[in-house]
């Protein structure tokens, strides 16, 4: 399993931001990581970095449940940003909803690359790791 | 003489014929006079009534037709004596000798002689009571059937909001927990500073936990409209008290308030209207902005039978494209002011849904926001 360059963390939730950030810093997992509490802002961030390789994401976890703008309403903005964007970015919903509804309409968006549902542990987070194209 | 036999046994076959069918137990047979007395009716007209037919025989129909069908039964016969009809058939009740009613069904015929003058009404009577009585029956079950679905719709949604609750703000931070005390155990977390951090996110996690129990607890006290106490509710009264409570006395307000109270009072819960009011008003007074002086408008009307409130400032208002899903969620706050705890337009919006109302918001960060709030909503739709 390689090093990436960047984790991207797009999460209001402090705790599991630390909990995430702990993990990746403890296990050596990247080399940068930047935190989004919205999803907005984390837009407006791939938008001013998408024709920047190295400055892009190397994966993206997503929380679903956000205020101000949610991660579906992200994947939504994303989808339309795509064709701008330099690079594909596989992105992992990580969520504390245990509804299967929310499971199904993952499905549908093409970006997605996995469904996760908290707490978030080591073996959460290793195994998104373990998916990522070496 | 062969003819003139088979004419007499013809006459008397004809007779008989006529006599079985007057005297058919299957159907009331009446003759009326032109001006409504009765000429003659057979054994099951007067069964019918609990008469004699002696008792009957000479007089007026008004004595066993229920008095509120008088005009309409007068409507029918001048029809018939104006021949704008040949006949007629209609229901109503009739009153029995002994005082209680039965439903008929009433068909009626003029016999008009060669100069087309009415000579008499031809009257057929059909007891339909039973057929009358099973009808209302299955009319009140089916509108207690459509009542209870109702009631069962609104609780299957409360259901499906109350696991959405579950799901998301109860799990999510007992999800937080759990994370937080693998972190613990799995070694990582060593040194003091990440240790102090540790146990502040934990303190604060418990806390925040029981808020949103709390919150979830006084949502559901909220009964539905059929449970809770109605009472005429003057918006003037309410808005004022609910002013009071929020700004204290002091009576320079520091914002420009104009209200309208158009449609004056509506029959509602004191209560939710005055928790309605005072979130709406907390909302804006919470969120203005800091470019412009608040104004607050608020008016009442009616409009098509519905009771509409129209709530708006121009404070900083929502973007609505992104946040129309879910503005009136539990804990889904817009803002990143630290009081926004998004309690406020959810325990509104459980309220008016609650009395079967609806809540509808409009908004550009621009200018402000615009709630409309339908409270009787549901008695239209």
């Amino acid at each position: 399993m390689k090093i990436i360059e960047n984790l991207c963390i797009i999460d209001d939730d402090r705790i599991c931001q630390f909990i995430i950030k702990t993990y990746a810093k403890a296990k050596a997992l990247a080399k940068n990581t930047h935190i989004f509490a919205d999803a907005n802002t984390a837009l407006e961030y791939l938008k001013n970095t998408s024709d920047n390789v190295l400055q892009l994401p190397d994966v993206i976890m997503l929380d679903i449940n956000m205020p101000i703008m949610d991660g579906w309403s992200f994947l939504d903005e994303y989808q339309k940003l795509r064709p701008w964007i330099n690079k594909k970015i596989p992105i992992f919903l990580i969520t504390s909803s245990i509804q299967e509804e929310d499971k199904q309409k993952a499905k549908q968006y093409i970006d997605v690359a996995g469904f996760y549902i908290k707490p978030i542990n080591e073996d959460l987070i290793m195994d998104i790791f373990h998916q990522l194209p070496n | 003489m062969k003819h003139t036999k088979s004419a007499f046994i013809k006459s008397v076959w004809e007779e008989n014929k006529l006599e079985a069918l007057f005297n058919t137990p299957l159907i009331g047979v009446a003759f009326s006079s032109k001006q409504g007395y009765m000429l003659e009716l057979n054994q099951q007209f007067a069964d019918m009534l609990g008469y004699t037919r002696r008792e009957l025989v000479g007089s007026s129909w008004t004595q066993f037709s229920a008095p509120e069908y008088k005009e309409l039964t007068i409507s029918y016969y001048n029809r018939l004596l104006n021949n704008e009809v040949s006949c007629f058939t209609f229901e109503k009740e009739y009153i029995c000798k002994k005082g209680n009613r039965i439903w008929v069904e009433l068909m009626a015929q003029a016999k008009r002689d060669t100069e087309n003058n009415v000579e008499y009404f031809i009257i057929l009577a059909k007891n339909i009571n039973e057929r009358r009585r099973a009808l209302l029956n299955l009319e009140a079950q089916m509108k207690y059937s459509e009542a209870l679905i109702n009631k069962l719709k609104y609780q299957n949604d409360q259901l499906k909001e109350f696991a959405h609750l579950i799901s998301h703000n109860l799990r999510a931070p007992v999800g937080s927990m759990i994370g937080l005390l693998e972190l613990y155990d799995s070694g990582v977390v060593d040194n003091k500073q990440n240790i102090g951090v540790f146990s502040e996110q934990y303190r604060n996690l418990t806390y925040s936990l029981l808020d949103t129990i709390n919150t979830i607890g006084g949502a559901l006290d909220i009964k539905d409209r059929t449970e809770v106490k109605k009472e005429n509710v003057r918006f003037s009264e309410v808005f004022n008290s609910v002013l009071i409570s929020l700004l204290g006395k002091a009576k320079d307000l520091d914002f420009d308030l104009t209200t309208n109270f158009e449609l004056e009072e509506i029959t509602y819960s004191k209560n939710y209207m005055k928790s309605i009011l005072q979130n709406m008003l907390s909302n804006s007074l919470k969120y203005r902005s800091p470019d412009r002086k608040l104004k607050v408008e608020v008016k009442t009307y009616s409009n098509e039978g519905q009771e509409i409130m129209v709530f708006s400032d121009n404070g900083l208002g929502i973007n609505l494209e992104q946040n129309s899903r879910n503005l009136f969620g539990l804990h889904k706050t817009f803002h990143r002011n630290k009081d926004a705890k998004g309690v406020g337009l959810f325990l509104t919006r459980k309220h008016i849904e609650a009395m079967g109302g609806k809540i509808f918001a409009d908004s550009n960060p621009n200018y402000g926001i615009k709630f409309t709030l339908i409270f009787n909503y549901h008695e239209n739709h």
